[in-house]
């Protein structure tokens, strides 16, 4: 059999080696080359399977020497195998298996398929490369990719001008969180002298000794985690990448991608732990920003949107829980939120293709025709809500006794309480998307027949489905794998357990949520519609459905800075450049008349100058 | 003893005063007799040094820039005279055009 | 020393002719002025014992070359006599003056740098006419050929010119 130090390499590889095909020769092959596609990760799933079922017991550093720079530290590169990144390993490859089988039938019908392929094979690759990389250097590579592949294909297509829009703003607002990462790895070379991990996660307070220092670069890294995983400030970004397919919805912006900026607090844990408050930085951050997209969520139209608020939302609460030291609990839930996400986002794909429309008061009616879909839906907003047995119940269930227990050490009760609110609003908007989008006739009656997706599309759903109800299982209070299994070094505390009466509390929490949106929507006990009405609901509702003025100030900032620059330029160039290139044309020109004046016709002058000229030769002559 | 220095004076006084005199002059003849003046100045240089080393070439040249002044002045007035038939007069400052 | 007396007064004369020429309005008074300077020169190359030069100057120069002058002036239209003074007195006669002093005070300079007494040699004319005729020959020769050409091509062109403007064949 081959070696593990074999395969390691070839998972991230693979697809990103064979990924010429599909747009090379995507025209001459069926559906674009999508079969190379899912080959390849079908090939590197088995693959991690592979790795997940023969996992070493203690991490695994396969690296080659691949830069010898000056200095005595050479650049080396390669994959880093334990627990945490086989674990995410399997969730990138098998969800985009899932999802990949799924396109060959949502964009089987479009222009530019090959490009499609390509791009998702390169995503996919860099994600599962970054996922097992083994220094910061080569994170940052392939977190880049995965950022390219993303601005790519949201803007897939890129002649709607929206979708390059799109594209352009996700682009820019990660790269400004980029920054922050790059200058954390920069400080960590220059004053750790390595770029390994194993170095940061088995030593983080030999490598770097100040304690200030190690706190700054935690901070800088996490600044980067919040471009990627769409935390606040940097967020904006994420609701306008639904311009994209569907399908790079559910792979890049719910499962993999945003999950990147948590996955990379997590994989250096460590580290973070022995950077004193980074860590309350992180929870703040992640509970503020599931907070206000909860309440983003609930003003929302657009489906997808929706779903994009979600994301950014349950992205929070893992953030949170990593921040209140639950690791294991957010790892959990950024299993379980892969798998309800992408569940969700494929039930709106298919909806998308049947009937062409975003917006959920147009969609409706729908439970009687499109049974899988809707049950997909309403699966993935259970889960979502916390509903047992469904996955999510048991992830999120754990975030917030972290949050409580949190609160009892540290006497911030905040976090646990934006987290818990959170929860209505989070069962309120999602129940709002499933009532208004599935179940309610659509305001206008609807001339285009309706008809259920094809096996190709509803294949993947009823996967998801039946994990939704397997993983939650991993982690309950009766059974304990997950826990043990994902924690990878003995640097990282166990994830505090609270009491039972919490449970009941946020379940509770969650069932009022979806009562409110059932008797709003569905009784019309009241009208939703009423509380935008009046001055304080109309001035909450612009608030919220604006995002909180964030994309007006970035807006601002923007034209503000390229107006000035513009504006400074153009001075330059007109009046200086300008200037400077007139002005000696024109005092070449008045230059030019007074030396004609010397030719006046009259040969006296002529003989004046030639006097003039030979005196001063002689004195010259005689002075020197 | 008189010194080669003052013979050159007196060619300089010569000299400059040729100079001058063509310069200022508006007449085109008294112009030409001005350079006369300048001519004689060498003149009396060449005539100097041939007295102080004894070599003839001093004389000779002199006799030579003698005869080629003449010449010169002949035709000077000659186009003096054609300047006065062409433009009605023989003032330099308001012959200041080739065209005529 | 009577020799120096006499070439101090040689030099005050051709002064007050040079400046009197210069000054003159009247064209006539100043080509006589002329003659007097041309008069003095002669003068000075006897000074410096070369009777030779002395007479060549005066048969061409004060004989032949005033002559023409005064032929230019009376052949010359005259414009009305302005006041010479005053037209001397303009800022651009003025800046010639200037430069015509500067000239002739860098004339003196050099001239105060040659201290040698003069020489008076003699040089007899047999030995200016070998220099003439043997080692300058072809200077002679060039004038002559010059001279000769540009006669004989004037000659040419003032009888065509006398045949196109009035067809008879004038006498030359």
């Amino acid at each position: 059999m081959i070696g593990l130090e074999t395969i390691i390499w070839i998972i991230p590889l693979l697809p990103i080696a064979l990924s010429f095909i599909p747009i090379l020769f995507g025209g001459r092959l069926p559906k674009g080359g999508g079969h190379v596609a899912i080959a390849s990760i079908g090939v590197s799933a088995i693959l991690s399977g592979i790795v997940l079922l023969r996992l070493p017991s203690t991490p695994v550093d396969y690296s080659v020497t691949w830069l010898l720079t000056g200095s005595a530290i050479p650049l080396r590169v390669g994959f880093y195998l334990d627990h945490l990144s086989a674990l995410m390993v399997n969730i990138t490859a098998w969800i985009a298996l899932l999802i990949l089988i799924y396109s060959l039938e949502y964009m089987g019908h479009e222009e530019g398929l090959g490009r499609y392929w390509t791009e998702m094979m390169i995503f996919t690759g860099s994600m599962m490369g970054f996922a097992l990389a083994d220094s910061i250097l080569l994170m940052y590579v392939f977190w880049e990719l995965i950022g390219a592949c993303s601005y790519l294909l949201i803007g897939f297509w890129y002649t709607l001008p929206e979708a390059a829009a799109a594209a352009k703003k996700a682009f820019v607002v990660v790269r400004v969180g980029d920054v922050g990462f790059f200058v954390g790895f920069v400080l960590i070379y220059l004053y750790g002298h390595t770029l390994s991990l194993q170095a940061l996660l088995t030593q983080p307070t030999t490598t770097i000794v100040s304690p200030t220092l190690r706190t700054t670069i935690a901070i800088l890294i996490f600044v980067g985690a919040i471009g990627k995983s769409a935390q606040l400030p940097l967020y904006t970004w994420l609701p306008d990448a639904m311009e994209g397919p569907t399908t790079v919805s559910a792979l890049i912006h719910s499962a993999t991608m945003v999950a990147a900026g948590v996955y990379l607090v997590a994989r250096l844990y460590p580290f973070f732990l022995a950077a004193p408050h980074a860590l309350t930085v992180v929870a703040w951050v992640g509970a503020l920003s599931a907070f206000l997209a909860a309440t983003m969520g609930l003003v929302s139209t657009d489906l997808k949107r929706i779903l994009a608020y979600s994301t950014m939302s349950q992205l929070g609460y893992m953030m949170t829980a990593l921040g209140v030291g639950a690791y294991g609990a957010a790892m959990f839930h950024l299993l379980n939120h892969a798998i309800f996400k992408a569940l969700l986002f494929l039930s709106a794909g298919a909806v998308l293709h049947v009937l062409g429309t975003r917006d959920i008061r147009q969609m409706g009616g729908l439970l009687r025709q499109m049974k899988i879909t809707s049950t997909a839906f309403l699966v993935g907003a259970l889960s979502l809500s916390g509903i047992p047995p469904f996955n999510g119940f048991f992830s999120k269930d754990l975030i917030l006794g972290a949050a409580y227990e949190y609160g009892a050490t540290s006497g911030n009760y905040y976090i646990y309480v934006l987290t818990l609110v959170s929860v209505i609003f989070t069962a309120a908007y999602i129940f709002r998307a499933f009532f208004v989008g599935y179940v309610l006739p659509p305001t206008q009656p609807r001339d285009k027949p309706v008809h259920e997706v094809p096996a190709v599309m509803s294949i993947p759903m009823i996967i998801l489905m039946a994990l939704t109800l397997i993983t939650g299982w991993l982690w309950s209070p009766i059974t304990n794998i997950f826990q043990p299994f994902v924690a990878y070094s003995p640097l990282i505390p166990p994830t505090p357990t609270a009491p039972i009466a919490l449970t009941a509390v946020s379940l509770i929490f969650a069932i009022t949520g979806i009562g409110l949106a059932y008797s709003g929507y569905m009784r019309s006990l009241f009208d939703p519609a009423r509380l935008r009405q009046g001055a304080v609901g109309l001035r909450l509702h612009k608030l919220v459905s604006s995002g909180y003025y964030f994309d007006a100030a970035y807006a601002a900032v923007a034209k503000g800075l390229s107006q000035g620059l513009s504006l400074a330029l153009d001075f330059f160039d007109r009046r200086l450049i300008d200037g400077a290139v007139n002005g000696v044309g024109y005092g070449l020109t008045l230059l030019g008349r007074r030396v004609r004046t010397v030719e006046t016709g009259r040969v006296r002058n002529y003989l004046a100058i030639m006097v003039v000229g030979i005196v001063l030769i002689v004195i010259l002559v005689e002075v020197l | 003893m008189i010194t080669l220095g003052e013979i050159v004076a007196l060619s300089g006084i010569l000299f400059s005063g040729g100079v001058y005199s063509v310069l200022t002059s508006r007449n085109a003849v008294r112009m030409l007799m001005g350079i006369e003046l300048i001519f004689n100045a060498a003149n009396v240089n060449f005539v100097a040094y041939a007295s102080t080393t004894g070599l003839a070439e001093g004389l000779s040249l002199a006799i030579i820039s003698i005869s080629i002044a003449a010449a010169e002045a002949a035709i000077g007035i000659a186009i003096v005279l054609l300047l006065d038939k062409l433009f009605k007069t023989v003032d330099v400052d308001k012959i200041k055009e080739l065209k005529g | 020393m009577i020799v120096d007396v006499a070439y101090y007064i040689i030099v005050l004369v051709t002064l007050l002719s040079v400046v009197g020429f210069v000054v003159t309005k009247d064209i006539v008074r100043a080509a006589g002025l002329l003659l007097v300077v041309l008069a003095c020169v002669a003068a000075a190359f006897a000074f410096m014992n070369s009777l030779l030069l002395a007479m060549i100057q005066l048969m061409v120069y004060a004989g032949a070359v005033i002559v023409i002058f005064l032929f230019g002036v009376m052949l010359t239209r005259r414009e009305a006599p302005t006041s010479r003074l005053r037209q001397l007195a303009s800022y651009e006669n003025l800046t010639y003056l200037v430069f015509a002093a500067l000239l002739f005070l860098l004339i003196l300079r050099a001239s105060a740098g040659l201290t040698s007494p003069l020489g008076y040699a003699y040089v007899s004319p047999q030995l200016v006419a070998t220099s003439l005729y043997v080692q300058l020959r072809g200077v002679v020769y060039a004038l002559a050929a010059l001279i000769g050409a540009s006669s004989i091509g004037a000659i040419y062109v003032v009888r065509k010119e006398k045949k196109q403007s009035d067809g008879t064949r004038g006498g030359v």
